[in-house]
């Protein structure tokens, strides 16, 4: 027994000096590259800027950058996340031309799946169509997180004609949030719009099936693409929005609908009333919400109607819509009297319309 | 001389089971670590921040007696980096000056806020918006505990997700930001955690930790090893192995539709983190969803731990009689294969090894002595088996300290790390034995059902 204890002992104390040494090791090791990068920051700044300039050329560049491509890449990175325009194209046909993005490619291969993630990741922000391929062979792979920043990367790289693999991959084969596949997706800035225009016409022509395609309800991906035509306020997209709005299948879609037009602002060419006496509440609400931002002409009766609503928020924004609609009046006769919709009126009357989050 | 050899076979036996099980909680841990070191890297939080599809969140701090420092949080706390968020301080009656300085400070007045969930809660007092700052609401209540501020909070929140902070604490600037990041990522994520670490020493400057330094009182400094250990293998292990059953109330991020269909905090027992998460769990479970709860190791949450034996012991004790409630009040987990890892490990390593493990320690001691003072055993026989238990903590320690230094380096010299390989070396020398002892009362309290309340003596950051 006291032998094994003793033996114990010995393993631990071999374990705990080890652990020790390496603690130390690393520390050192850590301090070293911390000053080693600030003194290649101090000295690449400047040479950067000479380089932007056109005071130095590449040969020079590439002599001083020396195949340091960690420290590179520290180096690189604030400048990609915000330059813009020229001086990003320069930096980039520098990465280009030292090898930087050469060496990123080859880790794109490596086996193992951090150095892949990483290079995909460099690759996106220094946006290498030629790694295209192999970042769309990335979107098949069985870890969610390589799925993720593949499909990041080719969108910041810009290829939309991979949009729609990039979403199914997402949408089968990870667990991510329609909200993360639209920051994903929302990279690509106004020229993914065309291309979900045309998917969203084919499918209300019956032309694409979505559900067959991206394996989920076709209201699903369809609703994630009127959300990102939302976001971009893509005003050619009105006459879709319209289309959906007239075939009133799902109301999950119809929602989104209301909330993107909310965000365009623009006039629609059909009745809203069918939303306004929707019996979905958050039919209603949206609806609502849209005509507050985009007042039209012609629901006044059915907005007053909706102040005696059953749902406590519908009535709250029928009460706002009218508020801020130079409709104070309504409120303040409906305030007075023994009419449903009075305690609301009130309440907004006493507020002065002003409400947060709204 | 019998049942002295069985009880100290059995804690050999015990000994060596929960010390497998951090071993292997450290392995896993390791790999965990790992990963998150790399999506750490590649994750672009500039980007996000710009965003507008990141979920708005509510931000919910009780504040009981928080005089001292509760303006200079919330003031820290106002200027955190996430793209659409709101503050709901709730004040739980407090005996002191907390709502006038509030008050004063943050230019409140009258609100038109309503109550929009419905748990139950103490008579609520007013509710106050602030002139100066929009996303700023402060809900004043009649005093019923943390559980009870937190699910006033919830009632007066807006948004989906919702983070508790406890008022003393302070937050990384983009904390919140990786903290929601795995809402985002994955549907299935219901509540995200992230680390606590101390700040009694460190340098704060309008309410950031601006130099991270090692407290002068050792006291601080064996908590700092304590809380290594706890955040770095202990939860980063057990979410890993999706069996994390705490997320700690000072900082933690959950659905708020969950938290409402749970019931809320409960109000029964002083462990309500712990208690939420065991809830959650079981009644995910019951339903048959598929849900994900996660602990994040670099979102840090700063916060002052006790300096003084008293104060620490009172902590500990309720420690661990909230555990003994929490545990006891989702008892149905106890080896439920239904509730997956953590029902099968989790819960049972919490109950033997947590819960009744100062038992068995005090037990082991005892017999010890009592097997050395009949000569049943020799002097050099007992004295490696407790060098063996006193190094395999020191490793375990060392462990921690090194995870920390090839993660995130909080503590990046080479003295601080001295220093603290140092305490976890003194640590057990004293402070073990009287952990044991401080569970033990904890223990004793929760078998009697007395509630100890504590109150921390806050120093201004």
């Amino acid at each position: 027994m006291l032998t094994i204890i003793r033996a114990i002992i010995i393993v631990l104390l071999t374990v705990q000096i080890g652990l020790m040494a390496a603690l130390i090791l690393y520390i050192i090791r850590a301090k070293r590259a911390e000053r080693r990068s600030k003194e290649l920051e101090a000295r690449w700044q400047p040479l950067l800027y000479e380089y932007l300039e056109d005071e130095v050329d590449i040969k020079t560049m590439e002599i001083e950058l020396a195949e340091n491509y960690n420290s590179m890449w520290n180096f690189f990175r604030p400048y990609l996340d915000n330059l813009i325009g020229s001086d990003r194209e320069k930096i980039e046909k520098l990465l280009q031309e030292i090898g930087f993005i050469a060496h990123f490619r080859q880790q794109l291969n490596s086996e193992n799946r951090s150095k892949r993630i990483r290079a995909a990741f460099v690759l996106g922000k220094v946006r290498d169509s030629v790694s295209l391929p192999q970042l769309e062979e990335m979107l098949q792979s069985d870890s969610t997180y390589e799925i993720i920043i593949a499909g990041q990367a080719i969108t910041d790289i810009g290829a939309t004609e991979l949009v729609f693999e990039i979403m199914a991959a997402f949408l089968q084969r990870t667990n991510i949030t329609f909200e993360g596949i639209s920051q994903i997706i929302i990279n690509y800035g106004e020229e993914i719009c065309p291309p979900l225009i045309t998917i969203l016409t084919d499918w209300l022509a019956g032309r694409v099936d979505l559900e067959e395609k991206f394996q989920v309800p076709a209201y699903q991906s369809a609703a994630l693409f009127v959300e990102l035509l939302g976001h971009s306020r893509y005003q050619e997209a009105l006459p879709v929005f319209e289309k959906i709005l007239q075939q009133r299948e799902n109301e999950e879609l119809l929602i989104q609908v209301l909330k993107a037009l909310s965000r365009l602002k623009e006039p629609v060419q059909i009745d809203l009333k069918p939303f306004l006496t929707h019996e979905n509440r958050v039919i209603r609400n949206q609806t609502l919400k849209y005509l507050y931002k985009c007042c039209q002409p012609g629901y006044e009766e059915q907005i007053v109607g909706l102040l005696a609503d059953e749902n406590w928020w519908v009535s709250f924004y029928a009460a706002m819509l009218l508020y801020h609609n130079g409709r104070q009046n309504i409120l303040t006769e409906i305030a007075g009297s023994a009419e449903q919709g009075a305690a609301m009126s009130s309440y907004i009357l006493e507020a002065g319309g002003q409400f947060e989050h709204f | 001389m019998n049942i002295f050899r069985t009880i100290i076979y059995i804690s050999i036996i015990y000994f060596l089971l929960v010390n497998l099980t951090y071993i292997a909680l450290n392995l896993v841990a390791f790999l965990a670590l790992k990963k998150e070191k790399i999506k750490f890297e590649v994750t672009d939080l500039q980007k996000t921040f710009q965003s507008e599809f990141y979920k708005p969140l509510s931000i919910i701090v009780p504040a009981y007696n928080e005089e001292k420092t509760i303006t200079e949080s919330i003031q820290a706390m106002l200027s955190l980096t996430y793209p659409e968020f709101e503050i709901v301080v709730v004040n739980d009656g407090s005996k002191d000056d907390t709502l006038k300085r509030l008050r004063e400070k943050f230019n409140l007045v009258p609100s038109n806020r309503t109550n929009k969930a419905d748990l139950t809660t103490a008579k609520i007092r007013g509710v106050y918006d602030s002139l100066d700052y929009p996303n700023l609401v402060v809900v004043d209540k009649e005093n019923g505990g943390k559980a009870d501020s937190l699910n006033a909070g919830i009632n007066y929140a807006h948004f989906p997700l919702v983070c508790n902070i406890d008022a003393d604490s302070l937050i990384e600037s983009d904390a919140l930001l990786r903290l929601v990041e795995p809402f985002v990522e994955d549907k299935r994520v219901v509540a995200a955690g992230g680390s606590i670490r101390i700040a009694n020493d460190c340098v704060v400057e309008e309410g950031k930790v601006t130099r991270v330094k090692l407290p002068g009182s050792w006291l601080a400094r064996l908590q700092i090893v304590e809380y290594l250990r706890a955040f770095l293998f202990g939860r980063v292990g057990w979410a890993a192995l999706e069996g994390l059953m705490i997320i700690s109330g000072a900082f933690g991020i959950f659905r708020k539709s969950h938290l409402i269909a749970a019931g809320g905090y409960s109000r029964d027992t002083i462990g309500e983190d712990m208690e939420l998460v065991l809830k959650l769990n079981r009644k995910l479970k019951e339903q048959g969803r598929d849900y994900r709860t996660v602990f994040l190791p670099d979102p840090v949450c700063w916060t002052q731990v006790p300096e003084t034996i008293k104060t620490l012991g009172r902590q500990r004790r309720r420690w661990q009689q909230g555990l003994g409630q929490s545990l006891m009040m989702n008892k149905e987990l106890l080896f439920n294969r239904d509730y997956g890892v953590v029902g099968l490990l989790a819960y049972p390593f919490f109950f033997f090894g947590e819960f009744i493990g100062p038992v068995i320690e005090f037990f082991g001691y005892i017999s010890l002595f009592i097997v050395l003072f009949f000569g049943w055993a020799s002097l050099e026989l007992v004295l490696t088996f407790l060098t063996v238990s006193i190094l395999l903590r020191i490793v375990l320690s060392t462990l921690s300290i090194l995870f920390e230094q090839l993660t995130f380096r909080k503590y990046e010299n080479l003295r601080d790390n001295g220093k603290l390989l140092l305490t976890a070396f003194l640590e057990g020398f004293g402070y073990q034995q009287l952990h044991m002892i401080w569970r033990l009362q904890g223990l004793y309290d929760f078998l009697k059902g007395k509630n100890i309340w504590g109150e921390q003596q806050r120093k201004e950051f």
